[in-house]
């Protein structure tokens, strides 16, 4: 038996029928409160993992796209210069 | 054309059965029927192909610009970064010197001293007008980037915030979880004494039953959190893995903008290689005859007996036509010609057989030439000016060969034709 479940007998050790029962109804409500929280951070963690990914995503676009062009080395003008377009 | 001239018409037409070896109404019924046939088809899709060459050499244009801008914007975001790369370099070795002279300065004679201090004053002169410089750079290019680099960075740091978040109260829930746990064991210790007792425990017992079912509940959504959770956090420890240098980019350039003289940008290079192929081949689109300022013109044709390139490619293009066949090819080819707006109601004879001769010489196979006695047959035959369906029915009956093979002929005369005209004009431009 662990400390915490001694302490609770020594609150509930005394209780006949009637006030075990108000106790328990107690715990379950607190309990319930503690389950819904859990409920909802399970959904918030579906909006984290989806914007994780979103992220991923943008990063990987901007890797390939600028990533390329200008963390990497880019062209030269001499390159740019052959490029036969004209305004 | 040949209603209007009976005799040169009929002669044409004797020529023509003695070649092919038929009556002469049946070459002048074969040489009517064709006619009308192909005008007709000729007209219901000319105006079709010229708008689309139109449209297309539109679509190209704008395509051209918008790479052309793109194209300029990074050419500035280069320049831009080679700014802040060279400023930051420079900055971190006059900072260093700096330091230097800090350290000598007192313990020099007065004249180096004073000279030294000279150095100094010059020395921050020149690193604040980098730092301001690159702070400027920076800044060019955190608009430049921003959306694309700024945005995911900044949406994945928000999310390890919101993945703290969720640990904590992950932790929470396991608290309450053990609580209910523990309360669960008490209670159920208690319900024996009392049931021990002879007390009446079978509400508490069923009670009892829910609460465990709630945190038999409670735990499973834990268990599935702690799953979510150790996804999430892979994620972000991928992203940081993966995407690392970009969010460090994305941070030194928020860092150079706010604080010109602090942030360094330590980026790796790629070897000359790997350059940007995609970007610049989207950037080098086929040279379209819109585009080019000399043939944009759409023309207005005369009707002199000069034969010009383009009527002779107009008449290629509608011996195709006659011939039974617009391969796309071929189509394509026509819309390239943006100054045939109208084909030309007649030509010269002689000239387009010169022509014919021209091109049959100077690309081989396909097109045979047209010797000098049929040409001078054909000539006196035919009108003077006569229209391009005519000279297409002499030609082929002439040719006295496969549809197919004739196409294939014209089309890469054709091609040919526009390559060497291509070369001409790269060559005096």
């Amino acid at each position: 038996m662990g400390e915490m479940e001694r302490s609770i007998e020594s609150k509930i050790g005394g209780m006949d029928a009637a006030q075990l029962g108000q106790y328990l109804d107690g715990v379950m409500a607190e309990h319930a409160a503690a389950a819904a929280d859990t409920a909802a951070a399970l959904n918030e963690s579906d909006g984290v993992i989806a914007i994780l990914k979103k992220a991923d995503n943008d990063l990987t676009e901007a890797g390939e796209e600028i990533a390329g062009m200008l963390l990497h080395d880019p062209p030269d003008d001499e390159e740019v210069a052959t490029l036969s377009i004209k305004q | 054309m040949a209603e209007s001239a009976a005799a040169p018409g009929n002669r044409f037409d004797n020529f023509v059965a003695q070649r092919v070896g038929v009556e002469p109404d049946q070459v002048r019924e074969f040489r009517d029927n064709a006619r009308e046939t192909a005008r007709a088809a000729f007209d219901a899709t000319k105006s079709k192909v010229i708008a689309g060459a139109k449209e297309g050499g539109k679509l190209a244009a704008e395509g051209v610009k918008s790479g052309w801008n793109a194209l300029q914007q990074w050419r500035e975001s280069r320049a831009n970064h080679r700014t802040v790369e060279n400023g930051t370099q420079q900055i971190d070795l006059m900072q260093a010197e700096l330091e230097g002279i800090d350290q000598q300065v007192l313990s020099v004679p007065p004249a180096e001293a004073l000279a030294m201090r000279g150095r100094q004053q010059q020395l921050r002169g020149q690193i604040g007008q980098l730092a301001t410089e690159r702070q400027k750079a920076a800044s060019a290019l955190a608009n430049y980037h921003g959306a694309k680099i700024e945005q995911p960075r900044a949406a994945a740091e928000a999310q390890a915030n919101a993945i703290r978040g969720l640990n904590e109260r992950m932790r929470t829930s396991e608290q309450a979880r053990d609580i209910a746990t523990a309360n669960f064991n008490a209670i159920n210790r208690q319900i024996s004494i009392l049931d021990a007792q002879g007390q009446n425990t079978s509400v508490l017992l069923q009670k009892l039953q829910q609460f465990g079912k709630q945190i038999e509940d409670h735990t499973s959504s834990i268990n599935t959190l702690n799953q979510r959770l150790g996804t999430a956090q892979n994620a972000l420890d991928a992203i940081r893995s993966k995407h690392g240098k970009k969010i460090q980019f994305a941070e030194q350039l928020r860092g150079i903008q706010n604080d010109g003289l602090s942030g360094t940008l330590a980026v790796n290079r790629r070897k000359p290689e790997a350059r940007l192929s995609a970007p610049v081949s989207e950037l080098r689109p086929e040279p379209s005859a819109a585009t080019r300022p000399e043939t944009a013109a759409p023309t207005a044709r005369d009707e002199s007996s000069e034969t010009r390139p383009e009527d002779l490619r107009a008449i290629v293009a509608g011996f195709a036509k006659f011939i039974g066949r617009l391969p796309g090819q071929l189509r394509e080819m026509l819309g390239k010609l943006n100054g045939v707006d109208k084909l030309p109601e007649k030509f010269d004879t002689e000239n387009v057989i010169d022509r014919w001769n021209e091109f049959a010489k100077q690309n081989g196979s396909g097109v045979k030439e047209i010797g000098a006695s049929d040409k001078k047959t054909l000539v006196e035959m035919l009108p003077t000016k006569t229209n391009f369906v005519d000279f297409a029915l002499a030609m082929r009956l002439y040719l006295r060969r496969d549809s197919e093979e004739v196409l294939k002929g014209i089309q890469g005369t054709v091609q040919k034709f526009l390559d060497a005209e291509e070369a001409k004009k790269s060559k005096a431009a």
